[in-house]
């Protein structure tokens, strides 16, 4: 067997520039992951050092301190705290930046005392220097005990001699025992008190892997919510802990108090700065940014700017995309012959990569943006602007960014969700971002408006179709917020609310960050969430296109015999075949078995068929209907499709689609989940199937009690 | 000198942090770097209300105002 690769963990406070320094080190060779259980991104790379040595990289969630606040935090403590975790390092990166250092400092003194082998990476030495800061490395380092390499994630400058220190850490024999030294024996940055040790001396004795005091002692800390210990383990620590009367976050607090008393005079030898509190670009770009009038329009503005590109920008792709496959589609279609495995090919598995593929424009545009904004560090600012109001409603700051994408397309905004950090909130932005109306309504509201709504203008000037149309949005945007406040009524959490959040530094953006940062979405989009998308289009497909043999071979002969009698042309003939057909098919079954179902809504079995496959995706209601009422290739197709649907009529002589069954279908695609790709990810997001089928059920039970109102208020 | 929290500051004004009144706020914001001795100052409230833009030396963070009314400060105003 090849011994594992040396592994280096990168790790500092948010906002240390470790990206950038992953991207320099790592280039392109780089995997993304999930930590186990989570949904916090795990980054790997490989980089290579002298020799052709190549190690391996991983970019770790920044975090401030190993007594974690947030989700990002925990995995940093889970990881360090274990030395079985496949994910502990053999060394770690340390990267800091100097115009910060003494609060950076903290979690590097903490990883020391863990006993693992650092490198401090220096990030915005030049930045510093500009600003009048003097800086004595040798110092630093003396007092330190840890090699300081400066870097500049940038130009990649300094990322050579970061790379000689790497080499020269990944040859060096590794203390295996990296033998129990009480605290009283080594320079450690913390000496604990006699509570402390004396925890820590019951937990060693029967934990073979608390052999390092400092280890012991945060598993004293945080026992409770490690996912590595045993109930047994936990059990010991909490007997050894009370017996102590250890006092969890009182200890805390005097251990990082006692830290910085080290830090501060490692500071002061180490970095002198200019004693005037300056101002800084930063202080002036915020004066205007999170002005209390000029920030709110100016993160509006950003938000139009944004949906406008998803809306109409990266919908050119998306349409390409989809023209591409229709192409290739009647293509293969020409090309192979006419069995059931073409049609598997074109109609399930092409269909549902299309469905896949056509995201992937909004997706890079959305994530292009966000990553943008983080990069520059406007994101922040918004979250500030905004807590209030979003607190009410159970989210966060960040959740306007979600919501508002959500116009465009749901499956990006969901996914971009991953930065609030707060899980109830997390689960309430993405539970109520489906209502958000998308783009994929637009076809079916179009179709319907024109249907319904007379062409004529009000007040003069306003189109009356415009106007409904403008209402269906701000339905659903009502009904997306009514919701969240729901939830967070429901919602438990364990999990305190805190606002507390950094306002980094503005800078210029890192163009590659940005870069891998989309390619990362797209990628994990196509790979994880595609595969849903894709089985579930086989099975409609299937669903439409198969029913009980017999019956299948009956109608295609009755209708044919029909058609020749009724002296269609071939083109109708193929529509009333292909009517007949979807009629015969499971789907048609199934449309018939729910008719009783959504009579109530005014929705007759064709309907169902319709709302049944347009499961695949809203728009596809469009082209299910055309196929039903046998106007599927002609050219002309909605206005042809609104003549064909005035004409359909009840058994009773009434119109299928009146003004009350129109309104009620219409209400229904505002309410209901008629999205795989959302479902898919959302199950993706959530890592469980409780969270989609939830949401899947209280749209669909909105849908069903909204389409039953309007209808009777209406009929 | 008078004591007061970092929630009675005004914009524009300053205080040295003292110590906190909840240990899970002083937990964050300590590690944070926000520790006792350091000079605090209000930039700003946010447009909504609720939130309060505080800088320190180099650093600056979004905080709520029950979450500031832990940071006890002293009247630093000459």
């Amino acid at each position: 067997m090849i011994a594992q690769k040396f592994s280096f963990a990168l790790i500092g406070n948010p906002n240390a520039g470790k990206s950038s320094i992953f991207n320099q080190l790592t280039g392109l060779r780089q995997k993304t992951g999930n930590f186990p259980g989570v949904t916090v991104e795990k980054k790997t790379g490989l980089a290579t050092l002298a020799d052709y040595r190549q190690v391996s990289v991983m970019d770790l969630p920044g975090a401030y301190s190993l007594y974690p606040n947030s989700q990002d935090e925990r995995i940093v403590l889970n990881i360090l705290s274990n030395p079985q975790d496949p994910n502990y390092p053999d060394a770690v990166i340390y990267v800091a930046d100097l115009t910060n250092l003494e609060r950076h400092l903290l979690l590097l003194s903490q990883i020391k005392d863990l006993g693992l082998p650092l490198i401090l990476a220096l990030n915005m030495i030049d930045l510093a220097v500009e600003e009048g800061v003097f800086f004595d490395k040798k110092n630093l380092i003396k007092d330190l005990e840890v090699p300081v390499v400066g870097v500049n994630g940038r130009t990649g400058e300094g990322v050579e001699e970061l790379k000689e220190w790497m080499f020269a850490q990944s040859i060096q024999k590794r203390d295996i025992a990296a033998q129990y030294s009480p605290f009283e024996k080594k320079a450690y940055f913390y000496s604990p008190t006699d509570a402390e040790r004396k925890t820590i001396d019951k937990i060693r004795t029967v934990l073979p892997d608390a052999d390092v005091p400092y280890r012991a002692l945060l598993w004293a800390h945080h026992y409770d919510r490690l996912p590595f210990l045993t109930n047994f383990q936990k059990n010991t620590i909490k007997q050894a802990a009370e017996s102590e009367k250890f006092e969890d976050l009182r200890l805390q607090i005097t251990e990082t108090l006692q830290r910085f008393d080290k830090i501060q005079p490692i500071i002061r030898g180490a970095i002198r700065k200019p004693k005037n509190e300056s101002v800084t670009l930063t202080d002036h770009i915020d004066r205007i940014v999170t002005h209390h009038i000029y920030g709110p329009l100016i993160f509006f503005g950003i938000l139009a700017l944004i949906f406008q590109s998803i809306f109409s920008w990266a919908a050119i792709g998306k349409d390409a995309i989809e023209q591409a496959f229709i192409g290739l589609n009647v293509l293969l279609k020409n090309q192979l012959p006419r069995v059931w495995i073409t049609d598997l090919i074109t109609d399930g598995v092409l269909a549902g990569l299309s469905g896949v593929l056509q995201f992937i424009p909004q997706i890079a545009v959305l994530f292009f943006f966000i990553g943008l904004l983080e990069e520059v560090g406007y994101m922040a600012r918004s979250v500030y602007l905004f807590d209030r109001i979003m607190q009410k409603f159970g989210m966060n700051g960040r959740s306007i960014v979600a919501l508002v994408s959500g116009g465009a397309c749901a499956i990006p905004a969901i996914m971009s969700t991953r930065t609030i950090s707060n899980w109830k909130e997390r689960l309430i932005t993405i539970m109520v971002t489906p209502l958000i109306s998308c783009s994929a309504r637009i076809p079916v509201f179009v179709l319907l408006v024109g249907f319904i709504v007379p062409q004529k203008r009000v007040l003069g000037y306003f189109s009356f179709q415009g106007l409904v149309f403008g209402g269906l949005y701000v339905l659903s945007a009502v009904s997306a917020l009514a919701s969240a406040y729901v939830f967070k009524r429901i919602l438990k959490t364990n999990e305190s609310t805190f606002l507390m959040i950094e306002l980094p530094d503005y800078k210029l953006p890192h163009w590659k960050n940005v870069w891998y940062n989309v390619l990362q979405k797209v990628r994990s989009f196509v790979t994880e969430a595609g595969k849903t998308i894709i089985v579930v289009s086989i099975i409609l497909w299937f669903l439409a296109s198969f029913g009980p043999p017999a019956s299948m071979q009956r109608t295609i002969i009755a209708s044919e015999t029909a058609a020749k009698t009724e002296n269609l042309s071939p083109r109708q003939t193929n529509d009333y075949i292909a009517s007949k057909k979807l009629e015969a098919s499971f789907a048609g079954r199934l449309g018939k078995f729910i008719e009783p179902a959504i009579s109530p809504l005014g929705f007759d079995w064709k309907i169902g068929i319709a709302l049944i496959s347009s499961f695949a995706a809203r728009e596809v209601f469009v082209g299910s209907i055309a196929t039903i009422y046998s106007v599927g290739s002609d050219p002309d197709n909605t206005s042809s499709i609104q003549e064909r649907m005035k004409k359909e009529i009840r058994p009773n002589g009434s119109p299928v689609y009146s003004l009350a069954a129109s309104l009620s279908l219409m209400i229904f695609y505002v309410f209901a989940l008629q999205c795989m790709s959302t479902i898919a990810v959302v199950h993706r997001e959530t890592k469980s199937w409780k969270w989609p089928l939830i949401q899947f059920l209280y749209m669909g039970a909105m849908a069903y009690v909204g389409s039953y109102l309007v209808y009777h208020l209406f009929r | 000198m008078s004591l007061k929290t970092a929630s009675d500051l005004k914009e524009g004004e300053t205080g040295m942090i003292l110590s906190y009144g909840n240990d899970r706020i002083a937990g964050k914001l300590l590690s944070m770097g926000f520790i006792p001795g350091k000079t605090l100052r209000l930039v700003r409230k946010s447009p909504f209300g609720g939130g309060l833009y505080l800088k320190m030396e180099e650093n600056v963070i979004a905080v709520r105002e029950n979450e500031a009314s832990y940071i006890l400060i002293s009247d630093t105003q000459v």
